[in-house]
């Protein structure tokens, strides 16, 4: 697991693309959940990704559209997920972890489940 | 305006020629008819109009000599504007 | 793997059936039109621009393996990426309105039947192609077909150009007289922002990642951004010159497509109609493509989404809606009645316009060594780049709205 001191990481982690260990892209480090200790440097405690965290950042009443589109259709709890930095397991070209299940994904298997798998020809 | 009316004529003698099929020239007709009906008035425009729809007729009726003449007066009037 | 140079030949291949679209047939044959040979240095400009870029894009892909949406997100982080992705999205919306709008005229060409007849079913087969189609199997049909636009080369040379005032359009501008000012610039910049299409650029990158390019494969990379980008340009300077030779010598200045239709004749007689609709249908329909692809592919990897043409589309579902959303979101100006010469030409001048925005970052990566390590740009690429995009987009910032007040 790579060291968790936040200076370095933010610039070298962040809107970096996340995938697993298949390589298969789970999407892109849309934030980073630093924990500030006491006379110790700032660490990264998780990763976070989704299209909440993303609209986070163009504004807060982005946030509030995303989260009010998002309940309106029902796809999942909230489009916001956090990745612990202890299952980060290498940081190069992608960030690569260690995630057992795709949280990530819901809105991708909603779709297919819901409309791109009713449309013809799609499998 | 002159414009249009050397674009008919080139058309109409295009098809005179066997060149060009029905469509297409009737096509440049009614794109004629419908940007000088739009933009011009007058004399000159108003024979202009008038050439279109002549060419468009011969063009229904295959009368590709008539289509030759509506050319001919095109171009002179297309002339004549330059 | 491709050999080399099979992956070399396909990449020229596509090139020249690429290049040619509704926006470049449009422009150059409005600038042949009234301008004579007079805007043909555009044309130069524009492609000399494209082939730096061309290269710059396979350049950045081999070495840092990202493509330009991915690495820009990265370095300039989302809130900044967020805004040339969304003037790139409002501007292939309107140009994929006009390439399909092409397809239609194409058809309308060759058989008679109206434009608005078309517009459904050729987004429907558009999307048709893209849902259940592979990316080489697509591309390889497109470009051979697309060689077609030879067609306007033959026609042009047959018609026994002026090689002097020619050779002299190609290398500086010619001024015209005062009253043609603005349109002469307004067309300049059209045609800039016609050749130069961002989508390629993007697309170009896409593919070079999904191929696995790496430091090798950087020579081949340079020979197909500068023949096939030549090439293709000759198919635009060659309807130029047949716009100029039909229509500047009898006085006729382009505003209507059913204009253009006739350039072909005078030179391929029974032929130059069918062959017209026919090139006019398939390159759109190639542009097409390459623009649903490419906003596609922009959208996912700003997201960081799993994106790829080749998979089918429930692997792929956002990435998939993505295009689709697009493609049927693009027809709605024509079918509200816009006309597609118009929307052609604006939408050529938009791109333009933007320039700046969709290439600066772009170019910032291409010399940042922490992307392409020792492959960073040569003073020539960068000057050549930031000078033609700068101009473009100034000239069209006046130029518009001066063509807009004349009233085109």
């Amino acid at each position: 697991m790579p060291p968790s001191h936040a200076r370095h990481l933010v610039a070298e982690v962040l809107d970096k693309q996340i995938v697993d260990a298949k390589k298969h892209k789970l999407g892109k480090v849309d934030g980073l959940v630093i924990v500030l200790r006491d006379g110790k440097p700032p660490r990264v405690a998780y990763i976070e990704c989704g299209a909440a965290v993303v609209a986070r950042r163009l504004g807060r009443w982005c946030e509030r559209l995303v989260l009010a589109l998002n309940r309106r259709l029902g796809v999942r709890d909230e489009p916001r997920y956090r990745i612990a930095w202890s299952k980060v397991t290498k940081i190069d070209i992608n960030v690569e972890v260690d995630v057992d299940e795709y949280p990530l994904l819901a809105l991708e298997e909603w779709l297919r489940e819901h409309i791109v798998g009713r449309i013809p020809f799609s499998k | 305006m002159a414009s249009w009316d050397a674009s008919l004529a080139l058309a109409a003698s295009a098809w005179a020629r066997g060149d060009l099929p029905k469509h297409v020239v009737r096509n440049a007709a009614e794109a004629a008819t419908e940007e000088l009906s739009k933009e011009a008035t007058g004399h000159d425009a108003a024979r202009a109009l008038a050439l279109a729809y002549e060419l468009r007729e011969a063009a229904e009726h295959d009368d590709r000599a008539a289509a030759s003449r509506v050319a001919s007066a095109l171009e002179k009037q297309a002339k004549a504007l330059q | 793997m491709k050999s080399s140079f099979l992956q070399m030949a396909l990449g020229i291949i596509t090139a020249i059936g690429g290049f040619l679209e509704v926006g470049s047939v449009a422009t150059a044959a409005q600038a042949g039109a009234s301008h004579r040979y007079g805007l043909i240095w555009s044309i130069v400009l524009g492609t000399v621009c494209l082939i730096f870029l061309i290269e710059m894009s396979g350049r950045l892909a081999a070495i840092s393996r990202h493509t330009i949406a991915d690495a820009v997100r990265e370095r300039f982080g989302f809130d900044f990426a967020i805004w040339p992705r969304l003037a790139e999205l409002l501007v292939n919306f309107l140009v994929l309105g006009a390439e399909i709008g092409g397809i239609c005229l194409g058809l309308k060409v060759l058989t008679g039947i109206d434009t608005r007849w078309w517009v459904v079913p050729v987004a429907l087969f558009l999307w048709f192609v893209l849902w259940v189609g592979t990316l080489n199997v697509i591309e390889n049909s497109t470009s051979i077909l697309g060689l077609l636009t030879i067609a306007f080369v033959v026609a042009a040379v047959k018609m026994h150009p002026d090689w002097l005032p020619l050779a002299r359009g190609a290398v500086a501008p010619v001024f015209p007289p005062r009253s043609e000012s603005g349109h002469y610039w307004f067309t300049a910049v059209s045609i800039i922002g016609a050749t130069i299409s961002p989508y390629m650029v993007y697309f170009y990158s896409s593919g070079a990642v999904e191929d696995g390019w790496r430091e090798k494969d950087l020579p081949a990379n340079r020979v197909t951004a500068v023949v096939g980008m030549s090439f293709g340009a000759l198919m635009s300077i060659a309807v130029l010159v047949a716009s100029a030779e039909v229509f500047h010598s009898r006085g006729i200045d382009i505003s209507r497509y059913e204009q253009i239709a006739l350039v072909l004749t005078p030179a391929l007689h029974r032929w130059g109609w069918p062959i017209f609709g026919a090139a006019l249908a398939v390159c759109c329909f190639g542009a097409a493509v390459e623009i649903s692809l490419a906003s596609a592919y922009s959208v996912a990897q700003t997201f960081g989404w799993n994106w790829g043409e080749d998979e089918k589309p429930v692997k792929r579902a956002r990435f998939s809606l993505t295009y689709t959303i697009l493609i049927f979101l693009s027809i709605v100006p024509i079918l509200l009645g816009v006309d597609p010469l118009k929307q052609t030409i604006v939408s050529m001048a938009l791109t333009a316009i933007i320039l700046p925005l969709a290439i600066l970052p772009f170019l910032l990566l291409l010399n940042d060594e922490t992307f392409v390590g020792t492959h960073r740009n040569g003073p020539i690429g960068n000057t050549v780049v930031v000078i033609t995009i700068f101009l473009a987009s100034i000239i069209a910032l006046v130029a518009v709205p001066l063509e807009i007040i004349g009233g085109s």
